[in-house]
């Protein structure tokens, strides 16, 4: 509602809004931190040589701000998050993860596709980012950040989801097909 | 009250007591706190890995902010029923989630957020925990544990710790107590033991208690020790009582010896007389001294010297022992003899520092005759000193007599000594007898009788108030001593001889005894049995005497006596047929002794054996040269005088055996004269003898018939061939005298008895004619000749022969016949 609200709120009264969106983002920002220290990325895939993990955004990302200034620097394990701007034609390797806004609706298909087989963890917001490919959905429940996440994609990518984070999804689905929500799993 | 004054058991206990409560209690304490650390190590473990699963868990909820899954799982732990509580705080300490558990109390709160670590309290554990995510830390995880069912164990714990140690206590107290009493009781035992054994002091009890370990030790070392103690207890009453029986028994001799102990300390100059060695003397214990001149100035004066140069003698150690016999004044003012022996100890240098011994009264021994147990001369010797002091004051008389038996030594010598003693001892009791039965009442109070020498007695009788008074005693002891004395089954006549010495102002003892021994040799010499009165002349007759009889020993060794021979003429024939020798002295000094002075003496001795042996030996040869020196004279004879002694003395048959076979002499050419009265004193026993000197062919002549007491029947027994008329009768020879009747019928019986007859003495025609007219076979005398030496009478014989009327047989070819 939230979301929605600010949606609204976002293109008519930026003002009023934009301070519940910062945080919303910074929450966000720091759920991907968190996402981050649960995700297990196949071995080699991260840079060895330099220690960092990307967190790649595209430059026209309206929240780039609040994400780099909660994940910029931040530790993980012994690497540390970097953010990576992206524009439109640069290349998506070497993204370790992928934050997709719901402003990207369209790109978002054929990104996903591109990066379909790869370790890249796939964040976004929109409501059709899990049945494009992605990964992780964030979603508002009430005032409150939730996700799901579409475990067939990190397979497909060969990276392994915390069970503990999966846990903590509203949904887990296999497939690229519909969520079977939260009843559906087996602990 | 100290801890020490309690008892060994109550200690004991006690001790058991405490050791055993105090192990079950720190057993308990230290269980139980191992228990508790164990069960709140393992509750906080326990809660550790809960909250860190849950942490880790919900650490991702706390980062997604996922409060909803942060509960549910919180929710888990109600599967923990021991969890009461449990909170998620934010990384602001905020709570973020939280679970209530159904065990929890109301009211109970959780206290705000502390940091990580362990919280205890009454009945919690509170666990505060740091939550994770990727190794951040996102926040804090609390717990609360119910300890409550910790609690409940303890107490469970305790109570059972309780139990057993009351239970232990119970044991213990029980086996404490037995302990203590079976080391206590044994103890206790023992005490009274050695309580009782040090109260009765009977040593010979033992601790009969029964116990192991130390106390057996104890009681068994405890025995052994009252082992010792009794064995050397006994060893101690032995002792004692050995000593005690040494000492009684030292004592007991002591006394039973009579004898008084002396012991001088010879550095100190004190010394010790024993009780009895006072007594002796006569004086009380209470005068006890310590000098030793106290014991000297005791000692008679005669006999002080000598002692105290014998103890000086022995203290040199020039003697190996003292031993002294001494008088000594006893307190009453008499005199005992005393025999003193001591011996010496001396130092290692040889010094003699002390001396002791024994001191015994031999008073008895010495003053007594051991054989008839009347006084001896010693004790005579002294009564008669006292008699002299008490007869200087009273102006009185007393007299010594000495008796001498006078055949002692035959008695001896024939019936043995045992014989001998019996006499003496019978005479003693004579002599005593005599004296105390007196006319005199009150007998002769202080006379003695006393044996001085082998058969002679001296009697003092004192007080005497007539000189005669000794006389009269005389009398009476010879009266009593010719009664017969039975001596080994036999009767003896003995006599005995008596001398008498009156006493006088300035005699000694010595004096007295040697005058009375004067008088009875006299009376000895005056033919013995009788008394004499001593007087002067008398002692030079006895020490004329006395020369005699030392005189003659060496007489007969010296040659100095020398035969004389008497020519004894046959009445058929008128031949000299034999010569009579006649034994002379002829003394170097003295001259020609007759053999009246000393022929007595030779007899009152063995002298006479001496004299009769020479006179055989000298007579034997002198005839057998005669018989060589003139041929056909083989019938001469000589005739040897011989003496009752000699009849007696064993060596006769050989003293005449040895004469023949040394002169050669033919035994019938020998005549042994042998007077009547020496015959018929001993016809018994001097029969033997003359058979067989008879049977040696030696003719045997009866000298001196007519003056004893002969038995005609003996004369018949006995192996005589002649009779030798006795002088007297010859010498009264007359016409119309009774010799001439006695002689007449002594020739008329000598020849019916088949005995040639001799006739001695003839002085006168007369006497020859009477005679010739009896039918005397033989006559001898002045008339034809005197004794004359050999010499002469050899010459005489040759004269004889040549001239005649006296014509050897030359003639005539056989021996004087008629001669048997």
């Amino acid at each position: 509602m939230l979301l929605g609200a600010c949606m609204l709120g976002c293109v008519m009264s930026q003002s009023v809004d934009a301070q519940s969106a910062a945080e919303e983002y910074q929450v966000k920002a720091a759920f991907l931190f968190h996402f981050v220290q649960l995700v297990e990325w196949p071995a080699g895939t991260l840079d060895a040589s330099d220690r960092s993990i990307s967190l790649c955004i595209f430059d026209d990302e309206p929240h780039r701000r609040e994400l780099e200034n909660t994940i910029e620097g931040k530790v993980v394990g012994m690497r540390v998050l970097h953010v990576r701007l992206l524009d439109q034609r640069q290349d998506i390797q070497g993204c370790n993860i992928l934050f997709l806004s719901r402003d990207e609706g369209r790109r978002q298909a054929a990104i996903l596709r591109s990066v379909h087989d790869l370790p890249v963890l796939t964040v976004g917001e929109t409501d059709t980012f899990l049945a494009d490919g992605g990964m992780i959905h964030f979603h508002l429940d009430g005032d409150k950040i939730r996700f799901d996440i579409n475990a067939a994609g990190a397979d497909a990518s060969h990276l392994r989801i915390s069970a503990r984070l999966l846990l903590l999804a509203t949904s887990v689905t296999h497939t690229t097909g519909i969520g079977v929500g939260k009843e559906g799993y087996a602990h | 009250m100290h801890i020490r004054d309690l008892s060994l058991r109550a200690n004991l206990i006690l001790l058991i007591l405490s050791a055993s409560a105090l192990a079950v209690l720190l057993a308990s304490l230290g269980f139980g706190f191992y228990e508790r650390q164990n069960y709140q190590a393992s509750a906080i473990r326990e809660m550790t890995a809960l909250s860190d699963t849950l942490g880790a868990n919900t650490a991702a909820s706390l980062a997604f902010n996922d409060q909803k899954t942060a509960e549910e799982m919180l929710g888990a732990l109600v599967t923990e029923p021991h969890v009461l509580d449990a909170r998620l705080y934010d990384s602001e300490g905020r709570i973020f989630a939280e679970y209530r558990g159904p065990s929890r109390k109301s009211g109970f709160e959780l206290a705000g957020l502390r940091p990580d670590g362990a919280y205890f309290d009454q009945q919690s554990l509170t666990l505060f925990r740091g939550v994770r995510l990727n190794g951040e830390r996102t926040g804090s995880i609390a717990l609360v544990f119910d300890l409550n069912d910790l609690r409940s164990r303890l107490l469970q714990y305790a109570k059972i710790a309780l139990f057993v140690l009351l239970a232990s206590v119970l044991v213990t107290l029980l086996a404490s107590m037995r302990l203590a009493v079976s080391i206590g009781e044994p103890l206790v035992k023992l005490a009274g033991v050695a309580r009782r054994v040090s109260i009765d002091k009977d040593y010979s009890v033992r601790a009969a208690i029964r116990a192991g370990g130390e106390t057996g030790l104890l009681i068994r070392s405890f025995n052994e020790m009252l082992s010792q103690i009794e064995s050397s207890e006994s060893a101690l009453k032995e002792a004692l009582s050995s000593l005690q029986e040494s000492d009684d028994r030292y004592a007991l001799a002591a006394r039973g010896a009579n004898d008084g102990l002396w012991d001088w300390n010879l550095i100190t100059g004190q010394i010790y007389f024993s009780p009895r060695w006072n007594h002796m003397l006569g004086y009380t214990v209470s005068e006890d001294w310590s000098d030793p001149e106290a014991w000297f100035s005791h000692i008679h004066t005669i006999d002080r010297d000598r002692v105290r140069a014998e103890i000086a003698s022995h203290r040199e150690g020039k003697t190996p022992e003292f031993a002294s016999e001494y008088r000594m004044r006893h307190k009453s003012g008499g005199y005992i003899w005393m025999l003193s022996r001591g011996i010496a100890i001396r130092d290692p240098s040889g010094k003699a520092i002390r001396m002791a011994g024994s001191q015994t009264d031999i008073t008895e021994g010495k003053i007594s005759d051991p054989l008839t147990k009347i006084p001896n001369r010693l004790y005579l010797v002294d009564r008669i000193e006292s008699a002299i002091e008490t007869a200087g004051q009273q102006d009185a008389t007393f007299a010594v007599l000495f008796v001498d038996l006078d055949q002692f030594k035959l008695v001896n010598d024939s019936l043995g000594h045992a014989a001998g003693d019996e006499l003496l001892i019978d005479v003693a009791g004579r002599l005593r007898a005599s004296i105390r039965t007196s006319s005199r009442p009150g007998g002769y109070g202080k006379s003695v009788v006393a044996r001085v020498g082998g058969d002679e007695f001296a009697i003092l009788l004192d007080h005497i108030q007539h000189e005669a008074e000794p006389a009269i005693v005389a009398v009476r002891i010879l009266e009593r001593l010719s009664e017969p004395f039975h001596l080994e089954g036999r009767r003896m006549f003995v006599s005995a001889s008596i001398g008498i010495a009156l006493s006088h102002a300035s005699a000694s003892p010595e004096d007295l005894l040697s005058n009375a021994d004067t008088a009875m040799y006299s009376a000895k010499g005056n033919g013995k049995g009788r008394y004499e009165y001593f007087d002067e002349a008398m002692r030079e007759r006895i020490v004329n005497r006395f020369e005699i009889e030392t005189g003659l020993r060496k007489a007969i060794d010296e040659n100095q006596l020398v035969l004389h021979y008497q020519p004894i003429i046959s009445t058929v024939g008128d031949r000299i047929c034999g010569f009579e020798a006649l034994v002379r002295w002829n003394h170097p000094q003295r001259g020609m002794i007759p053999p009246g002075e000393f022929i007595p003496v030779a007899e009152e001795s063995d002298l006479i054996v001496l004299l009769g042996r020479w006179v055989l030996h000298e007579s034997c040869r002198q005839m057998a040269e005669w018989h060589r020196s003139f041929p056909g004279v083989s019938a001469l004879t000589v005739n040897v005088n011989v003496s009752s002694r000699q009849l007696c003395d064993s060596h006769l048959i050989a003293d005449v055996e040895l004469a023949l076979a040394e002169s050669g002499l033919d035994p019938s050419c020998l005549a042994l004269e042998v007077t009547e009265s020496s015959i018929m004193s001993n016809a018994e026993q001097t029969l033997a003898t003359l058979d067989r000197l008879r049977a040696m062919n030696v003719r045997l002549e009866i000298d001196d018939f007519g003056t004893g007491y002969s038995s005609l029947s003996y004369l018949q027994r006995l192996p005589f061939g002649t009779l030798k008329i006795d002088r007297s009768f010859i010498r009264d020879l007359s016409a119309g005298s009774g010799s001439l009747d006695i002689a007449k019928a002594i020739v008329e019986m000598a020849h019916s008895l088949r005995l040639d007859v001799i006739a001695e003495g003839v002085e006168t025609d007369e006497q020859l004619g009477l005679l010739r007219g009896l039918g005397c076979n033989y006559v001898q005398g002045y008339l034809f000749s005197k004794p004359v030496p050999a010499e002469a009478a050899g010459a005489l014989y040759r004269e004889i022969r040549e001239r005649g009327p006296f014509v050897a047989e030359s003639a005539l070819p056989t021996v004087c016949e008629l001669r048997r």
